[in-house]
């Protein structure tokens, strides 16, 4: 009985003494492993110190090594004519873009209403109900051309400052990422409040939204075009910067105690009939809140539905028609309004300038390279006269 | 702090004052006298109870006044003798007791600290004249933005009203309802908006450009300071910038002003010449050049040689007859005037008139650190001194050894001998300081005496023709005389002790004297201890010493002798302030001697020597009383009392009997003839202003190139002032007449090729004004400085000698002022000090002659060689680096700004800005501010061995040529045309499209970016991989922080949200087109005018880089295409040669 006992206390000793050794080589091992790291770090630190500090002295005296271009004609010369040979086909690839753009565009402003009995613009009906009263007109137009697809529609504006200062602060970005706010920033007034109710959306851009309905008919078959109204804002807008308040899209959740701002006709939670599309995601309050750069300014209303019978390739040519519920006052700022069909390239519309630009300063830069190369070969050695000069002249002996 | 006791027995304690001057000698303060505190056995500070008076604190460090008012009505005078200062360290003195006079804010050091004086360059100026240039630009665009906003506003006046105008709010708020109608009428938002536009366009007043100067001036400070060239290898010692904001103005000095002593000469006093009794001894001195002695105390690197037939005369006079005679009949009617006497009191003037500190051994304190008081271990001390002692015999004779370099003077104990007990701490650190190699130095450089470049101006000038040769004076083999040295030289008796001396004169002088045998041993307050040759230890008792100073050009000591009991005074001096006060009634034969002394006088100074006389005067019993009693009253007197006191010593220094001269050599630095030339053809011009002689001057001008051999020299030396105005007006019109003639003549050679038209240039003229004649000059009734500096503008050189240091400083005031140039003072001493504070670039050498002028100067640098370097290269880069950054940050913001500008015509001149806030904000700050920090610190239009090789490109910054006001005008506008390609191209590309405000901000912010990052690409001269780093970091910069400010933030910070804005715009390509096409529009004038100006109408800078760079092509083809590596050095620019 003791035996096997013994056995087992000597066996274990002797498993722990092994043990014990195993460790003690372990750690050697490990120390060496990392003596020799150690060195190997050392070194290289060294390395990098030396380096380093050859680096420093010659940054501390200023003596880096420094590439000294001087602007002499032969060293200017390949640059102009660098650019020039550059500029001048990307102008002309951009010139051929954007011609391959095909738009057609129609000022309805002035269009007279539709209704039987009244023989007067839009524009008048709606003063004289002081903005109460809709109006639809009509305004027939041909393309001539078929447009090649995408077709996209747009309604311009003409004069309105979206970029005035006051406008385009009067809004408020965290009522609109559908964060739940007692009362809307102060840059909304006086569009924020009224009676305790906030406006949805608050401020005074939101308040202007272009609220003319557009809808395109062709004539012949007096055929209402279908148009796409998702997508067409920015997707970072749509996704991340536009959101609806928690609940139902109704008066009672999401937007309880709220109202619509004065010039609105519906409430926001009845701008579209999709559900993804209502409310503050509503896509066309998220591109008119984007404010335009410039007083003329078109927005995207839409894009053709090239599913369509007839429209699989583009938009054909024809005779059609463009039916407005005319909502939107623009006569009290001398406005204007517009409806653009248009197609893009991938630099977006329809916009020769960039392409006449290019070429125009590559011309002026290929020019310029064969001055210099004139003044390269007249006065070229000239430096070498100067030098010459230069030995004679009272400063140096 | 007043002192009223020490461990001393006389009250006296020891101070060093390098914290707070840098003077590392000795001072001596005393325990005030007087108060009878000597009855007690020890001074009890309990028992002390007196009342103290004194002035209100002030900045003067050397001027206190003080009274005790005692109980019995006198009062007892307290001097800064009294004062110990804050900052002082205690030295060879074991404890103090005193009474603190002021204390915290009101110390000395405290109140010298507060004013740093804010210099403002002249580039800053011309800076603030533009920025005030910008207001007015500011107001004016504010102005039209507005009256632009309110004729706008007039366009929907009926309509706002009514709300009718979408985009347009009524400008009272809280309603909906329509405001009333004065707020919206035109005028109130014309009004309201002018102040806004203010805020908006305030960008183009660069206050950023402030800070960004502030920041580069501190690192071009910093490299400066960095600079390895700037190291003195000798004195270890490197530049040292003060002023942190003015490194431009380096760059733009058009008048030098420098000081002689010290500045150009190394202010190493070597004695070289004496003049005993008409008879002229001259040294010959050995110059242990490469003794590389510590930066402290090593106050004497070279030495000389005794003259041996000097040594004979001295060691055959028998002393004590002399000695024994006068007490026979005492006191004395007439003094005697043996010349053997006045041979030994000329030694003892030597040794005694001065304000030397004599240690015998490094001090070693008794106070422990508990402060008990420890009694020293005798023992040990003697052992010191034995072990000393014999180091020295063994180094005296012992020349080989000498020859090593281990010069002992500086030091008691010799690392060769070292004693194990009192030398261990000593012997490692200083053995190693003594290299080997020494010992050929000695024999490779023989005669360092006179600059070498003296033998280039060989056709002496008029004023040198006859002097003597010199090489008879000065061609005496050093080695071989060095050989004669242990056989002529008595064995020390004893060891030599240390001498700390204020000025290096003083010193070289006790040394001397100590090598012909007359050693100062001791020396305190009250007396003297001399070991004469043959006669032993004399103590002298001092009853008065009058202190130097530089009105009086002298100082004097009134001794007793310890046989004679004679009251002897010893005065030494300036030749002029001794000889004027020679006693009149003497016979003829001293009359000889005097004029045969003035005439080794005139030979030392031509040698380009620093002389002093020596006199002594012995005063009867009633002179001397009569004389003490005014005296102390002057002493106690509370006003006036410098005043008083100088009058006082005048009183005293007359009659005096003279003993002899000394002559002391002042050994130019090296490199200054060469850097002199530099600045002259720098077109700087050079002054010097020296205390000196007029020979002695003239001649260093010659030797330090300030003058040229084939320079007219036109001395000015005027006795009244109507003969100064007539001479100058003399100098004047003849000056013209040549002008004339040349002009003539010029006109003449037209026709001639150009070549000989450059062989006849104008006549470069040298001027010398001496003291009395600048007193005239600057004397403010006499109307002559305007006529006198417009004769100075005629000079290339002026030379000023006998100047006093105010004098100096009205030279400078009046040449800034009048001539409105910007000068540069250069000097080492006190006496320079107002002279670097008036000038706009003082320049402080660290010498020997303490540190006042250093504390004073903006730049304190080792050698006068450095100021070369200082102002070629880094004054250059400077100037060049501030002037096109500062007009870099003018454009910058002004271009910025007007983008804003060009877009209120689009949104209604409302204020709209279609970049966000934050990157307005941003957008100088971090965008585009690391690219001009970088190129205003490291950019260089010209590598350093250009500018130093063509010193003539200096003047680009003398002339202001790179910032002028038609410059800053270009820049802005070159800002408006850029700002219209700007934003009216992007514009147009913008046109028609669906873009909204800020997707066309972030083009335009990109594109603005881009453009002036090619701008200042433009504008870098060299590129090193720091301007590279500084472009792609500011790039980097706003990608990054639009990365991350349009990505994080839907909903922050008040303003419309950035959110996507980048990402959007980066990912269009009428972005990256629009972007490509203006930056590259907008700096595409600005590149063809560099262009064009690099290859038709290259500026000087240019010009010498392509010479520069050609030349080094060409050395390579001649290199590469020639075999022999001889060829390779052989620079070649005509291509027909190769």
């Amino acid at each position: 009985m003791s035996g096997p006992d013994g056995d087992g206390v000597s066996n274990t000793l002797h498993m722990r003494m092994l043990e014990r050794k195993v460790l003690i080589l372990d750690t050697q091992i490990q120390e060496l492993k990392y003596q020799i790291v150690r060195n190997e770090k050392k070194a290289a630190d060294e390395k990098r110190r030396k380096l380093e500090s050859k680096f420093n002295q010659k940054f501390k005296q200023q003596r880096l090594p420094a590439w000294q271009p001087i602007l002499t004609a032969d060293t200017v010369l390949p640059a102009f004519f660098l650019i020039g040979l550059l500029f001048v086909p990307l102008g002309a690839a951009l010139l051929f873009f954007s011609h391959s753009v095909q738009e057609m565009e129609l000022d309805y402003t002035d269009c007279k209403s539709v209704e039987a009995g009244v023989s007067m613009p839009c524009s008048e009906v709606i003063r004289k109900s002081n903005f109460t009263a809709e109006c639809t007109c009509q305004v027939n137009f041909t393309i001539t051309e078929p447009f090649k697809k995408t077709v996209y529609l747009y309604y311009g504006l003409d004069n309105f400052y979206q970029n005035h200062r006051r406008y385009v602060k009067s809004r408020d970005d965290n009522q609109l990422l559908g964060k739940d706010i007692t009362s809307p920033s102060n840059d909304c007034n006086p569009f924020g409040m009224s009676d305790g109710k906030i406006y949805a959306p608050c401020g005074a851009i939101a308040n202007s939204m272009f609220n003319d309905s557009l809808t395109l008919y062709d004539a012949g078959k007096d055929e209402k075009l279908k148009l796409i109204k998702t997508d067409i804002a920015w997707p970072s807008d749509r996704k991340i910067k536009f959101n609806n308040p928690p609940g139902k899209l109704n008066d009672s959740e999401a937007f309880k105690n709220t109202i619509k701002p004065p010039y609105w006709t519906k409430n926001v939670w009845e701008l579209s009939d999709d559900p993804s599309n209502n409310g503050y995601k509503n896509e066309d309050l998220i591109v008119w809140m984007r404010s335009a750069a410039f007083p003329t300014f078109r927005k995207l209303y839409g894009k053709i539905d090239h599913s369509m019978i007839g429209f699989k390739f583009g938009f054909p040519k024809g005779r059609y028609y463009l039916e407005v519920q005319y909502r939107y006052p623009v006569d009290s700022f001398g406005g204007r309004k517009r409806m653009i069909l248009s197609t893009t390239s991938f630099l977006g519309g329809k916009n020769n300038f960039l392409g006449i630009a290019y070429i125009t300063v590559g011309c002026i830069c290929l020019l310029l390279g064969i001055i210099f190369l004139i003044i390269h070969i007249k006065f070229g050695k000239r430096a070498v006269d100067q030098l010459n000069i230069n030995q004679n002249t009272p400063y140096s002996d | 702090m007043v002192v009223l006791n020490s461990s001393d027995e006389h009250g006296l304690c020891f101070i060093e004052s390098s914290n707070l001057d840098g003077e590392s000698n000795l001072k001596q303060r005393q325990s005030v006298k007087g108060l009878n505190l000597g009855l007690q056995e020890e001074f009890q500070v309990t028992q002390f109870s007196y009342m103290m008076e004194v002035g209100p604190p002030t900045t003067k460090m050397y001027h206190f006044t003080g009274t005790i008012p005692l109980a019995t009505g006198e009062r007892v005078p307290l001097s800064k003798d009294n004062l110990l200062l804050r900052d002082c360290t205690l030295r060879n003195t074991d404890y103090i007791e005193g009474v603190v006079v002021y204390a915290g804010r009101e110390t000395k050091a405290m109140l010298n600290n507060g004013g740093t004086r804010y210099k403002r360059s002249r580039l800053e100026r011309r800076m603030n004249l533009e920025v005030i240039w910008c207001v007015v630009i500011l107001f004016f665009m504010c102005l039209i933005s507005a009256t632009g906003s309110g004729l706008w506003q007039s366009q929907f006046e009926v309509n706002i009203s009514q709300g009718l105008v979408p985009f347009l709010l009524p400008q009272a708020s809280g309603t909906p309802l329509p405001p009333p109608r004065q707020l919206n009428s035109p005028v109130w938002v014309g009004f309201i908006s002018f102040w806004t536009f203010i805020i908006i366009y305030q960008v183009i007043i660069p206050i950023s450009l402030y800070v960004t100067i502030e920041v580069i001036k501190l690192m071009q400070v910093y490299h400066i300071h960095q600079d390895k060239d700037f190291k003195d290898k000798k004195s270890g010692k490197t530049i040292e910038c003060r002023a942190l904001n003015i490194p431009e103005e380096l760059g733009q000095i058009e008048y030098v002003f420098t000081d002689k002593t010290g500045t150009l000469t190394e202010n190493q006093m070597v004695f070289q010449c004496c003049s005993i009794n008409d008879v002229d001894y001259s040294h010959t001195p050995i110059i242990n050049t490469s003794s590389s002695s510590s930066s402290q105390g090593s106050n004497q690197q070279e030495t000389f040689a005794l003259n041996a037939q000097l040594q004979e005369e001295l060691s055959a006079i028998e002393l004590p007859l002399i000695y024994a005679q006068p007490r026979h009949h005492q006191p004395p009617a007439v003094p005697q005037n043996s010349p053997q006497e006045r041979m030994i009191d000329f030694f003892l003037t030597l040794a005694a008139c001065n304000t030397v500190v004599v240690a015998k051994h490094p001090h070693h304190d008794q106070m422990n650190a508990s402060g008990m008081i420890v009694p020293s271990n005798s023992a040990n001390s003697s052992e010191v001194d034995n072990a000393s002692f014999t180091s020295i015999i063994s180094n005296s004779w012992a020349p080989a050894k000498v020859l090593k370099g281990m010069w002992p003077f500086p030091r008691p104990l010799s690392p060769i001998a070292p004693s194990p007990r009192s030398t261990p701490p000593r012997t490692p650190e200083s053995s190693p300081r003594y290299p080997e190699s020494p010992s050929i130095n000695i024999h490779m450089n023989p005669i360092p005496v006179q600059n070498p470049s003296h033998h280039s101006l060989d056709p002496m000038p008029e004023p040198l023709s006859n002097s003597p040769p010199r090489p008879t004076l000065l061609n005496i083999q050093p080695e071989l005389s060095f050989q004669q040295l242990p056989s002529v030289t008595p064995p020390p008796l004893d060891i030599k002790p240390i001498y700390e001396a204020e000025s290096p004169d003083e010193l070289a002088l006790v040394d001397a004297a100590y090598k012909y045998g007359f050693r100062l041993l001791r020396r305190s307050l009250h007396n003297i201890l001399v070991s004469i040759p043959g006669l032993g230890l004399c103590e002298y008792e001092v009853l008065h010493v009058l202190p130097f100073d530089s009105n009086r050009k002298r100082m004097s000591i009134i001794v007793r002798h310890p046989h004679t009991y004679q009251k002897i005074l010893y005065c030494k001096g300036a030749d002029s302030a001794i000889l004027d006060n020679l006693s009149r009634d003497v016979d003829e034969q001293t009359k000889l001697r005097v004029f045969r002394t003035q005439q080794h006088l005139n030979t030392y100074s031509k040698l380009g020597l620093r002389v002093l006389c020596m006199a002594k005067r012995v005063l009867s019993d009633s002179e001397y009383e009569s004389w003490a009693a005014g005296h102390s009253v002057a002493e106690n007197s509370l006003g006036g009392r410098e005043r008083k006191l100088h009058d006082s010593y005048c009183r005293i220094e007359k009659n005096l009997n003279l003993l002899g001269a000394t002559g002391i050599e002042d050994r130019l630095q090296d490199g200054v003839p060469e850097t002199i030339q530099a600045l002259r053809k720098a077109g700087i011009v050079v002054w010097v202003l020296t205390g000196d002689k007029q020979e002695t001057a003239i001649n260093i001008a010659y030797s330090c190139a300030l003058f040229q051999p084939t320079m007219e020299i036109l001395k000015l030396n005027a006795r009244t002032k109507d003969q100064a105005e007539r001479t100058i007006n003399f100098f004047l019109q003849q000056i013209q007449q040549q002008e004339e003639l040349r002009e003539l003549s010029q006109s003449n050679g037209e026709c001639v090729p150009p070549g000989t038209q450059s062989s006849a240039p104008a006549k470069q003229r040298g001027l010398v004004v001496d003291g009395r004649t600048l007193l005239y000059i600057l004397d403010r009734r006499a109307n002559l400085k305007k006529k006198f500096l417009s004769l100075a503008k005629q000079c290339s050189a002026v030379l000023c000698c006998r100047a006093t240091p105010l004098q100096k400083a009205l030279i400078v005031r009046s040449a800034k002022d009048s001539l409105k140039v910007l000068t540069l003072a250069v000097g080492d001493g006190a006496n320079d000090v107002s002279m670097i504070q008036t000038a706009d670039v003082g320049v402080g050498i660290s010498g020997l002659e303490g540190r006042q002028a250093v504390m004073a100067s903006d730049y304190a640098i080792a050698r006068f060689r450095h100021l070369e370097k200082l102002l070629l290269v880094h004054g250059h880069w400077c100037y060049n680096r501030l002037a096109r950054i500062i007009l870099y940050f003018f454009y910058k913001n002004a271009s910025f700004v007007l983008i804003l500008l060009w877009y209120q015509l689009y949104n209604g001149f409302s204020g709209s800005s279609m970049i966000d806030q934050m990157y307005l904000m941003v957008f100088n700050l971090f965008f585009t501010s690391i690219p001009p920090i970088v190129v205003g610190i490291y950019d260089q239009d010209a590598p350093e061995e250009v500018l130093l090789a063509e010193p003539y490109l200096y003047s680009q910054g003398r002339t202001s040529s790179v910032y002028q006001p038609s410059t800053f005008w270009f820049n802005i506008l070159d800002a408006l045309y850029q700002s219209v390609i700007l934003f009216f191209v992007t514009a147009l590309c913008y046109q028609e499209s669906t873009a909204g405000m800020y997707e066309f901000g972030m083009t335009v912010t990109h594109a603005c970016l881009l453009a002036q990052s090619l701008h200042i690409a433009i504008e870098t001269k060299a590129w090193t991989i720091l301007h590279i780093g500084g472009l792609v970091a500011s790039l980097l910069l706003f990608y990054i922080f639009g990365a991350l400010y349009t990505a994080t933030c839907p909903a922050c910070l008040g303003s419309p949200s950035q959110y996507g804005e980048l990402g959007h715009a980066l990912a269009s390509p009428v972005h990256w087109l629009a972007v490509i096409l203006t930056s590259i529009l907008a700096v595409l004038p600005r590149f063809v005018v560099r262009a064009l100006q690099c290859s038709l109408n290259p500026d000087e800078v240019t010009q010498a880089l392509l010479q520069h760079h050609s030349s080094r092509l060409m050395d390579f083809i001649v290199s590469w295409s020639a075999s022999t590596s001889t060829s390779s050095t052989y620079r070649c620019r005509d291509p027909d040669t190769t």
